[in-house]
């Protein structure tokens, strides 16, 4: 028949039986779209669609079913949905602590889809986002327990963009300095990896879809300092320069540490009665910190 | 852009249809995806609610605040906000915002019992004088009887003009800010030990101190922004330590090394402690207390601020009421000369063990306590809030933090000193600088003082002796004489004072509602206030007006305006120069007065104190000329209606009040030009830490310290002993009850309860009990409960967990929740001698619903 | 009731008598048509069982090689307002 040309062809066959089995259910079942529409809401967060994927809603619209992605990745990840899975039947999904996305370069389950559900446009893999690693538990976290593990960190195949390790303090041995994975949602591809490598026995570090690993800013308030970064500069008019009464030997550093010895003035600012003498150590700079937790 | 529902998933459907077609419908697509075009105004401002002073960037868009920022370039933040500091964009947006002066009335007619109706601002202000003017004449009231209640809120010059409209032109002293239940007890403190006003130091202490001490501060809630200074301070330096003491376990003690949980009122027992510990271990640095300090013994027996007729105070010899003779009992503020050895005698007989009786503190803590302070090596910076000031030993509480820090010489120096906070944005630059206070005037000047009042009469241009010599009524006073009939007009604003005042139910409410008394409240919300006064008028607010306010640190901090305010609602400064064009000088002032300076003769008010050649002297223009660095072409609303640049005027007029005198600020252009400046400002710098040589240019070479408030140079320890507070626990009344805020809201709530995600994140007070307490009146978390106190009850739900962790026997209550006012339960006992409600002490009892 | 896009694809030459065709159906719009004649329609019916019968029929009508269901929503109160001034990124509404 001229209607039925080659991929096309499979695919409207694939959705015309997956269109009858739904008929069938208004008759039998008492179910019906109600049900597929249902079902296309309710991903379970542990599944995480291949890369390029449309957000969900749109994905599993525009998915045919068809199974080629699957056919098509060398590493057999990709699992498509059995009828008694909570989601859309006939759909393509991987479990990561399973087996990660191995980020093909090619990526030939993209190449594969025929109806743009996996976006063709995209072409770099490290572009992709199909979920966002969160470090779901800090208790159990080994490098948040002060030990030296960081595996996630050097598995992760955008190393020092996606995940990156900040030092902070150890008060508890008041001598050694913990390294917080941090993951960067600007690089995150949502492979898995991180989770797959996870040493403890359920990992600390998961991959979740973004619409439940994602916050999001409310419209209404900036962050000051991305904004005078992005502005290259304040966005409002420069102060006049501070001066201030100050003793001999001491200046202030208006934008940075505040009241400082002059370098080369006598250690001890006027009066100091020992402790260390005003000077202290500088920070290292806390980023995992900045805005959450202080 | 409004649609159906049906058209957005129409919409929806055909973009995603487009995009496996690989079809473009730009309509469809650009809906589905709608973005924010952005093209905002940014400018700087500063942070609407506590003292931190928190500097912000507020982002306009169609006339409308749209976002806000931390301003990443301000010290005090370096652009981080609190949650409420998150939300700034929408508190000027409540739903329910006052857009028109409403009148109770019935028949037309005003009717202390009809119901509120619209009326023109004409028609408000015909009222108001009417009210005003028969007052003056009522032989009852007479010019004390016109009042007004602001608060630290207020801008710099709307407090200024405010204070000048009431001081000069109605010739009354009752004019006080909330700032009295704020910190009226750490103005007097300072007042009574320095002879000046405001803290010697700025938060840079928080990067320079070896040990912090919290007395009845929780920062970590209260001073948010403040708190991670403090806290990046402990993690980053190891020899750092922190003490917190209060009579409940907080947010603040989870990362104290030494948390002291003490009976309420026995910090009187704890310092005196310390100071006997200092003395005993030989840590006095002795050649700093010869040098800068006085001792002296302060009056005991003060009372406790009640009304007369209560039986403690007819038992109090020094509270200064009015003896059987009709002469004042005393001076509850009386103090005289001692020896260094008359005050360590004094002391001598608060040992540990006393100080562990009294506190119930275990005693390895309080001596870590006083080792910090004694330890010559150990920079000590001491915060502390409402614990201190909300007290009714307020004044002696703060004077006794200040023996501490003085026996040791341990002020005045990065890293080292007593640091009063503030919990309103403009505590210190308006209520305290300006003087908005019944006894106060510009730059720790009183009416008391016949010099203080003969150099405002000449700055303000006025005959001699037209300032008022007595003090008028202070903010518990208001509330008191409005009841008793003596005030006929009351006018509030920018407060909330229904549900901020102690004892609603016995003295605040009947106050207001007296048919004597003609209440008005300027607000922008209705708050309960509103709802309890005569006539509302409606106020702009924050970026809706150009303002100023001064921070804890003396920081002063200019915004310009942003938005217009809604309706008809005006800035509280229009209202006060708007409402002086009411009077002449005749209906106010008396013939000898006037005759004084015949000039005056026949003038209106608003042209004595405003068009008086130096208020008026910037003309319209210089908005455009002073702001054209940020803004071009920038004007406000009220130098377009006054035809003047109103605030540069009547800031340049105060400014000339402190300026040579250790208060100076810098010119008015220049805070337009800064992210606020810490004064005194002398030749364009800033002053860190006062008194001390190099810092302070007050202090000449040679002197090193000097406490120069005071003639002497010295400043002064007072003995004074521990007393037990007004009202304590009995067997039917078990409990103490201690009122506060939480982080969410800040104060009555009546901006952070109209943003809906501060309102879900704590929408009700809850009572937080001890389990044990709650175990033994068979209640259960979350259980409804009635808390009582012998002034009223209130019901509201038991929280056994959670944020605060009272000891046995003493519940916590926050005010923000308009719909559990838990001042109907407190009692308006004060600081005899700051005035100050203890918000933090009454007996109470729970009793299951 | 039921709001779904679908995508047409005609016979080439019949372009103009299908597009005619399909906006004679109750609920159906024609939203736009490619260059190539590929056609973005909108049905709107009651229920389930009628959009598949819609379906169905647009599917077997004279000139159309094709046609694919793409979008599909359930709506149970069409006229309530929404307002899109500022939507909120896709992810965080993709499920929503």
């Amino acid at each position: 028949m001229e209607r039925d040309t080659k991929p096309k062809g499979s695919a409207r066959r694939q959705f015309l039986a997956d269109t009858a089995r739904m008929v069938c259910g208004v008759g039998l079942l008492g179910l019906g779209l109600g049900l597929y529409a249902r079902h296309a809401t309710a991903l379970p967060p542990a599944a995480i669609r291949p890369p390029g994927a449309l957000p969900e809603k749109e994905f599993s619209a525009a998915c045919i079913r068809c199974g080629m992605c699957v056919r098509d990745c060398p590493y057999d990840i990709l699992h498509l949905a059995k009828p008694e899975e909570p989601m859309s039947t006939g759909t393509p999904y991987f479990v990561a602590r399973q087996a990660p996305c191995e980020m093909c370069e090619d990526i030939p389950c993209v190449k594969a889809c025929p109806t743009g559900a996996l976006d063709h446009r995209l072409t770099d893999i490290t572009k992709a986002r199909m979920g966002l690693a969160v470090l779901i538990d800090h208790e159990t976290c080994l490098n948040f327990l002060g030990l030296r593990c960081d595996i996630c960190y050097r598995v992760c195949p955008v190393i020092d963009k996606a995940i990156t390790l900040e030092p902070m303090a150890n008060t508890r041995t008041g001598k050694h300095a913990m390294f917080i994975p941090t993951v960067h949602s600007e690089a995150c591809t949502g492979c898995g990896k991180c989770e797959k490598a996870c040493p403890t026995e359920i990992a600390a570090i998961k991959v979740l879809p973004i619409y439940i690993a994602k916050g999001h800013l409310s419209a209404h308030y900036r962050l000051g300092w991305v904004e005078k970064e992005k502005a290259g500069g304040s966005l409002v008019a420069p102060d006049l320069e501070h001066q201030y009464n100050l003793p001999e030997g001491m200046r202030y550093d208006y934008g940075g540490k505040g009241l400082q010895a002059e370098p080369g003035a006598p250690a001890a600012a006027p009066a100091a009665p020992g402790g260390e003498g005003g000077a202290v150590p500088p920070a290292p700079t806390f980023k995992a910190m900045q805005g959450d937790k202080l | 852009m409004e649609l159906t529902r049906r058209e957005f998933i129409k919409a929806n459907a055909i973009a995603a249809a487009a995009g496996v077609a690989g079809m473009s419908i730009p309509g469809a697509q650009a809906l589905a995806q709608a973005k924010a075009d952005d093209g905002l105004r940014w400018d700087k401002g500063a942070c609407r609610y506590c003292g931190t002073g928190c500097s912000v960037l507020v982002g306009v868009k169609d006339g409308r605040i749209v976002a806000t920022q931390g301003d990443p370039d301000a010290p005090v933040n370096k652009g981080l906000n609190c949650i409420k500091g998150y939300f700034l964009a929408k508190i000027q947006y409540g739903q329910d915002r006052l857009t028109k002066p409403l009148l109770r009335m019935k028949d037309g007619k005003f009717d202390k019992n009809g119901e509120f109706q619209p009326i023109s601002w004409d028609q408000a202000f015909d009222i108001m004088a009417e009210k005003v003017k028969q007052t003056l004449k009522d032989p009852n009231q007479g010019p004390q009887g016109v009042a007004m209640f602001g608060s630290g809120q207020w801008t710099v010059w709307e407090g200024y003009a405010a204070v000048k409209l009431m001081k000069a032109g109605f010739r009354s002293n009752s004019i006080d800010p909330n700032a009295r239940h704020c910190m009226a007890s750490a103005v007097a403190g300072f007042m009574r030990t320095f002879g000046i006003d405001e803290p010697m130091g700025c938060y840079d202490d928080a990067e320079h101190a070896d040990a912090f001490v919290l007395w009845g501060s929780n920062m970590a809630e209260m001073h948010p922004i403040l708190w991670t200074r403090i806290t990046n301070r402990r993690l980053t330096a190891d020899h750092v330590r922190i003490h917190v003491l209060s009579t409940f376990s907080h947010r603040s003690c989870e990362i104290a090394d030494n948390e002291l949980i003490f009976k309420p009122q026995s910090d009187l027992a704890i310092l005196n402690y310390i100071c006997n510990y200092i003395i005993q271990n030989n840590a006095v640095n002795k050649d700093f207390v010869a040098k800068h300090v006085g001792f002296f013994k302060g009056v005991t027996d003060i009372g406790y601020g009640l009304r007369p007729n209560h039986p403690l105070e007819q038992a109090a010899g020094n509270n200064g009421y009015p003896g059987p003779d009709g002469k004042p009992k005393g001076d509850p503020n009386a103090h005289s000369p001692i020896t260094f050895e008359e005050f360590a005698q004094f002391v001598s007989e608060y040992t540990l063990d006393k100080a562990h009786e009294i506190s119930g503190v275990p005693k390895d803590r309080l001596e870590k306590l006083a080792k910090t302070y004694a330890d010559p090596k150990t920079k000590v910076t001491s915060y502390w809030t409402m614990g201190f000031n909300q007290h009714t030993r307020g004044t002696w509480v703060n004077n006794m933090i200040y023996n501490v820090h003085l026996l040791v010489g341990k002020i005045s120096e990065p890293g080292n000193g007593p640091f009063s906070l503030t919990g309103q944005p403009s505590a210190c630059g308006t209520a305290r600088e300006v003087g908005t206070f019944s006894h106060r005037l510009p730059a720790d000047m009183v009416v008391m003082n016949p010099k203080h009042r003969e150099i405002a009469e000449k700055i303000w241009k006025l005959p001699a002796g037209t300032i008022n010599p007595v003090p008028g009524y202070h903010a518990v006073l208001q509330s008191r004489m409005a009841k008793d009939g003596k005030i006929g007009f009351l006018w509030t604003s920018t407060t909330n004072n229904m549900q901020a005042g102690p004892n609603v139910n016995g003295e605040v409410y009947p106050g207001w509602r007296n048919p004597k008394c003609f209440t008005v409240v300027s607000d922008v919300y209705p708050t309960v206030s509103a709802m309890s006064a005569d006539l509302i008028l409606p106020a702009a607010m924050w970026m809706e007006k150009e303002g100023a306010y001064g921070n804890a640190e003396r920081r002063t901090q200019f915004w310009r305006q942003q938005v217009k305010a809604p309706g008809e609602a005006r800035s509280d400064l229009w209202q006060y120069l708007e409402f002086s064009k009411r009077f002449k000088v005749e209906d106010v002032w008396p013939a000898d007065l006037i005759a004084k300076m015949p000039e005056y003769k026949g003038k209106t008010l608003y042209e004595i104190l405003y068009l008086n050649g130096q208020v008026n002297k910037f003309p319209k223009e210089e908005a455009a000329k002073v702001n054209a660095h940020a803004w071009a072409g920038y004007t406000n609303d009220e130098t377009e209606h006054f035809g003047f640049y109103v605030q540069k005027g009547l800031f340049e007029e105060y400014a000339g009040f402190g300026r040579g005198h250790a208060h100076d600020l810098a010119l008015f252009d220049t805070y337009h030009k800064v992210r606020g400046l810490r004064w005194p400002v002398v030749d364009g710098k800033e002053t860190l830490w006062r008194f001390r040589e190099g810092y302070d240019p007050y202090v000449k070479k040679g002197e090193g310290v000097r406490f120069y408030g005071y003639p002497d140079g010295k400043a002064k320890i007072f003995a004074l002993p521990y007393q037990p507070a007004a009202e304590m626990p009995d067997n039917e009344y078990d409990l103490w009850l201690c009122t506060g805020r939480v982080l969410e809201h800040w104060h009555t709530g009546s901006m952070t309860r109209r943003v809906p995600e501060l309102y879900r994140a704590f929408p009700d007070a809850v009572v937080f009990m001890n389990p044990k307490d709650a175990e033994k009146r068979g209640l259960k978390r979350h259980d409804v409960v009635k808390v009582a106190t012998r002034r009223g009850e209130i019901q509201l739900r038991v929280e056994t967990k959670g944020r605060n962790k009272p000891p046995e026997g003493l519940i916590f209550i926050p005010f923000f929740d308009e719909m559990r006012l838990v001042n109907k339960l407190t009692l308006d006992a004060t600081c005899p001698i700051s005035k100050e409600t203890d918000y933090k002490k009454c007996a109470a009892k729970v009793v299951k619903v | 009731m039921n709001i779904s896009s679908i995508i047409v694809i005609p016979h080439p030459e019949r372009v103009a008598a299908v597009r005619a065709r399909l906006q004679t159906l109750p609920g159906v719009e024609v939203h736009a048509v490619s260059a190539e004649g590929k056609m973005i329609a909108t049905i709107e019916t009651a229920g389930d069982r009628e959009t598949i019968e819609l379906f169905e029929s647009i599917n077997l009508l004279d000139g159309v090689m094709s046609a694919s269901m793409v979008y599909h929503q359930q709506e149970n109160d069409p006229e309530a307002p929404v307002s899109v001034e500022v939507s909120p990124p896709r992810d965080a509404t993709a499920l929503a």
